[in-house]
């Protein structure tokens, strides 16, 4: 490739690099800082804000590093007096119409602008007239605005237009008086939104829930992964006096670029809610009265102790959220299983379990995040990707700018800003068969490798339209191909079939297959054996009660652990389980009304945001995070709680280092050794009574994001509620 | 040069040398001043007693950046703020410690608005351990009470800043 290489020489140094980059990465690459406001790596090229101007030997003036292609034999010099003439005579530009505000401002501390000025600034103003002065717009409750600072640089526009999809903001007017501003007044609403608060080099755009409270120099950054969807989003929290403050990105090339979520972002509120329980809560004489963690753990002992000696470790329930960490979940299904309590799952969200026994180890996503984005066709069934994992629905967008074709199946029609093929709405019923005529379509084009029982189950369908076998037909002719198994279809009460079918479809057309997971860490309670008909590392194991079966049924104790109600695909079910069992023992972080009303004993645990563990993402990746500094006083630790209790029956449960030590080998054999489901669940008779739900909420999904208060004076709060 | 030493002993010569030093000193004009009665001088530039500023209109001047307490070397200063009703930004608790306080003066150095200055005020005391804590109404009435006398000195040091 000595071809594609050119000798330029930056600051008296010679360096061979690529033709036709641009200046500014290579230096970038190199090393060498040249200032900038409107580059930014993940965003076009706008060469607005000419901070950058370096002086190039035989060009008359100094040249935008951020736009200049390298050429052969360009002698750069980034320190030269010209070099240092433009760029101070640029910030003196930028900075006569920036008010000197840095005391109030939030962005004091961490602004590019303040950093710039003082490193390659004059210092002084000749500027002695009247500053201007903009409007603000309300961009809604996650995002602050104060524009007269604003320097124009338009990453903010720029981001809407290329990573969002949808420019919410937008460059008006033209000269002095352009300003940034949404096109007709309304609020910012995309769910990566307050990503622009990271991009605005200076206090324009702000965290508004943060605003004025805390300066970037007194808090402490704590890595992180976030806890509210299955993407394992890397996250920094900024910590002061052991309280989150705010939460900015981490960037990870492979899961999130440099992006999150505004629920990553905003979600944290919800733990300084004024719900939080605080101390444990035994009912006496039909009251729930303060306790200690000693005698609650007790009453708890004393309820298991006399339903074991009666026999009746049958009528022992557990429903354990699919967000707690890799640890509890680890404690927590070994202790019930020492017990001899098979009653236990964490698919709070699903409704239909006959294809139980065709289970994966565990639901995964066999390639990379960010592979995703280069796949030439995804076919998305079931999903409200957007709303579910923001992240994966970027990088599927991602691949659809680079020429992708998209495909969707759903129950609904939703907005997306991306380019979409097909866009198939079936209702709930229909859209097994729709999904099972894309694999008849794909059959009839893969000719011989259709086993019989599949070609049976198949000519029962009626024939497929030209959608299907269009899709059907891309999903074969190119090679990256991407199946995306979404949260609607685990939610259909005919989700094993449909899970069938993409199975048979993805080893078809030799597609890459990754199912949605509710929660951060569902894969790792398959893991872990909160399943029913698994154990630890996915030994099998005599079936219990599954989720509906717990919710739809009466015990002697339910065990609820860090979920609440309305978490629950089935509420009302599990409402009357609650109010028909006998005892109801509920570890959990907030007080909940319906919880309150028929709980025996309440034991508060950590939030995520305040334990320590890890959460394995939908790649299999297994992410550690340790924030129990972050942990409210005299609160045990959620694995010292967990752990008393084993003791205290002197259980012998696996050692959780032995399990960390084989987990990797495990994921890694699971995904590489991957068996497509080939077989068709034995679906029971009688039909499940729920309904798949169109209507979601992305900021309803957790007890800590319902109680998040910016998110829940959103746009998609407000009008979903 | 014994016969000398003798002569010095038995004259006492050295003991009249030094009474006549202390004589000399008696005589002398005398640097202490009858305090508490009476007060020496102060400098304009005296660092005394630390105290919050109001504009002429009564508002507060601080607007909780936090300068002052990233500055302090001792870490005496403790500031949370928040957004006031009206959309400024304003310190909820404004507290300084007067015991760590070793009244270097960088807080005022580096106030943006003149909020936080340092009076000439240097006698002051507590009778109780939990009295060291300024808190931001205690710091505010300091300012008012001495404002008069901080605004003239701070004039006075003007012109040579």
């Amino acid at each position: 490739m000595s071809d594609n290489k050119v000798n330029i020489t930056i600051d008296n140094v010679l360096h061979s690099v690529d033709a036709g980059r641009i200046l500014i990465e290579i230096t970038d690459e190199l090393g060498i800082y040249i200032p900038r406001f409107c580059y930014h790596k993940k965003l076009s090229i706008a060469a607005n804000c000419r901070m950058c101007l370096v002086e190039v030997e035989n060009s008359s003036n100094a040249l935008p590093a951020c736009a200049t292609p390298v050429t052969d034999g360009m002698v750069i010099d980034t320190l030269s007096n010209s070099t240092k003439t433009a760029q101070q005579s640029t910030m003196e530009f930028l900075l006569i119409n920036h008010p000197l505000d840095c005391p109030i401002c939030d962005q004091g501390g961490e602004c590019e602008l303040q950093d710039l000025a003082y490193a390659y600034g004059k210092n002084n103003s000749r500027f002695d007239l009247q500053k201007l002065t903009k409007p603000n717009d309300d961009l809604g409750p996650l995002i602050s605005t104060d524009m007269t600072r604003c320097i124009m640089c338009t990453r903010c526009t720029r981001f809407g237009s290329e990573v969002a999809g949808i420019q919410e903001l937008g460059t008006m007017g033209r000269g002095e008086t352009s300003n940034i501003s949404t096109f007709i007044k309304q609020t910012v609403n995309h769910e990566l939104s307050g990503n622009i608060i990271d991009l605005c080099p200076v206090g324009a755009l702000n965290n508004k829930p943060y605003r004025y409270t805390d300066r970037t120099w007194e808090m402490d950054q704590i890595k992180s992964v976030s806890p509210h969807d299955c993407v394992g989003t890397n996250l920094y929290m900024h910590v002061k006096n052991n309280k989150i403050k705010r939460i900015v990105p981490m960037q990870n090339e492979n899961i999130n670029e440099t992006w999150i979520a505004d629920r990553d972002r905003f979600g944290f509120d919800g733990i300084y809610s004024e719900d939080r329980l605080t101390t444990p809560l035994i009912r006496t004489n039909g009251t729930l009265t303060n306790s200690t963690i000693e005698d609650s753990r007790r009453q708890l002992n004393a309820i298991i102790s006399s339903l074991i000696q009666s026999n009746k470790t049958d009528k022992i329930a557990a429903l354990i959220s699919p967000s707690v960490s890799l640890n509890e979940q680890f404690i927590f299904s070994n202790y019930l299983s020492q017990l001899g309590i098979k009653n236990i799952d964490h698919r709070i969200s699903q409704v239909d379990f006959s294809g139980d026994t065709l289970d994966p180890l565990f639901p995964h996503l066999n390639i990379e995040l960010k592979t995703i984005g280069e796949m030439e066709t995804i076919f998305v069934i079931g999903s409200d990707l957007r709303r579910e994992t923001p992240l994966i629905s970027h990088w599927v967008k991602k691949a659809a700018d680079k020429g992708a074709s998209i495909h969707f199946i759903d129950i609904a029609l939703r907005e997306y800003h991306f380019p979409i093929t097909d866009y198939m709405i079936s209702d709930t019923e229909s859209l097994v068969e729709n999904i099972g005529l894309v694999v008849k379509a794909a059959a009839s084009i893969a000719k011989m490798d259709v086993p019989q029982h599949i070609q049976e189950q198949l000519n029962n369908l009626t024939e497929p339209t030209v959608t299907h076998n269009q899709i059907a037909r891309l999903l074969f002719t190119k090679t990256n191909t991407l199946l995306l198994n979404g949260l609607v279809s685990r939610s259909h009460s005919d989700f094993s079939l449909i899970r069938s079918y993409i199975n048979i479809l993805a080893s078809l057309t030799n597609s890459n297959l990754g199912e949605l997971t509710s929660g951060a860490n569902s894969v790792g309670a398959y893991i872990t054996g909160c399943i029913p008909h698994r154990n630890l590392l996915g030994q099998s194991s005599e079936p219990g009660l599954n989720a509906l079966e717990i919710a739809s049924s009466h015990h002697d104790l339910l065990i609820l652990y860090g979920l609440e109600i309305d978490d629950c695909l089935y509420d009302q079910l599990l409402n009357e389980a609650l109010k028909g069992s006998k005892k109801v023992v509920v570890f959990n972080s907030f007080m909940e009304s319906v919880i309150n009303e028929h709980a025996d004993i309440i034991i508060p645990i950590n939030t995520a945001y305040e334990s320590k563990g890890s959460f394995i993402n939908l790649t299999g990746q297994v992410q550690n995070f340790n924030q129990e500094l972050l942990m409210p006083n005299n609160y045990y630790s959620n694995e010292e709680l967990l752990m008393d209790l084993v003791n205290e029956r002197d259980l012998e449960i696996p050692n959780f280092n032995d399990f960390i030590n084989d987990l990797e080998s495990f994921i890694d054999q699971s995904i590489a050794n991957r068996n497509y489901i080939k077989e068709f669940p034995v679906k029971a008779s009688n039909s499940s009574p729920v309904v798949t739900t169109n209507t979601f909420n992305m900021y309803n999904i957790d007890p800590i994001l319902r109680r998040s208060k910016p998110l829940q004076q959103t746009k998609e709060s407000q009008s979903n509620t | 040069m014994s016969l000398l030493r003798v002569i010095k002993k038995i004259t006492l010569i050295d003991f009249i040398k030094g009474f006549a030093v202390t004589l000399k000193a008696f005589f002398r004009k005398k640097v202490t001043i009858q305090y508490p009665e009476v007060k020496t001088p102060l400098s304009p530039r005296f660092r005394g007693k630390l105290a919050l500023m109001k504009y002429d209109n009564g508002e507060e001047r601080c607007i909780a950046c936090k300068l002052c307490s990233a500055v302090c070397p001792a870490q005496a200063i403790t500031i949370e703020s928040e957004e006031r009703d009206d959309g400024s930004r304003r310190a909820t608790k404004f507290e300084i410690d007067a015991f760590k306080c070793i009244y270097c003066g960088f807080c005022e150095e580096s106030c943006p608005v003149d909020s936080i200055v340092e009076t000439n005020i240097f006698e002051y005391h507590m009778t109780a351990n939990h009295q060291r804590i300024q808190t931001k109404e205690m710091l505010l009435a300091t300012g008012d009470k001495y404002r008069q006398q901080t605004i003239d000195d701070k004039a006075k040091d003007s012109e040579y800043k």
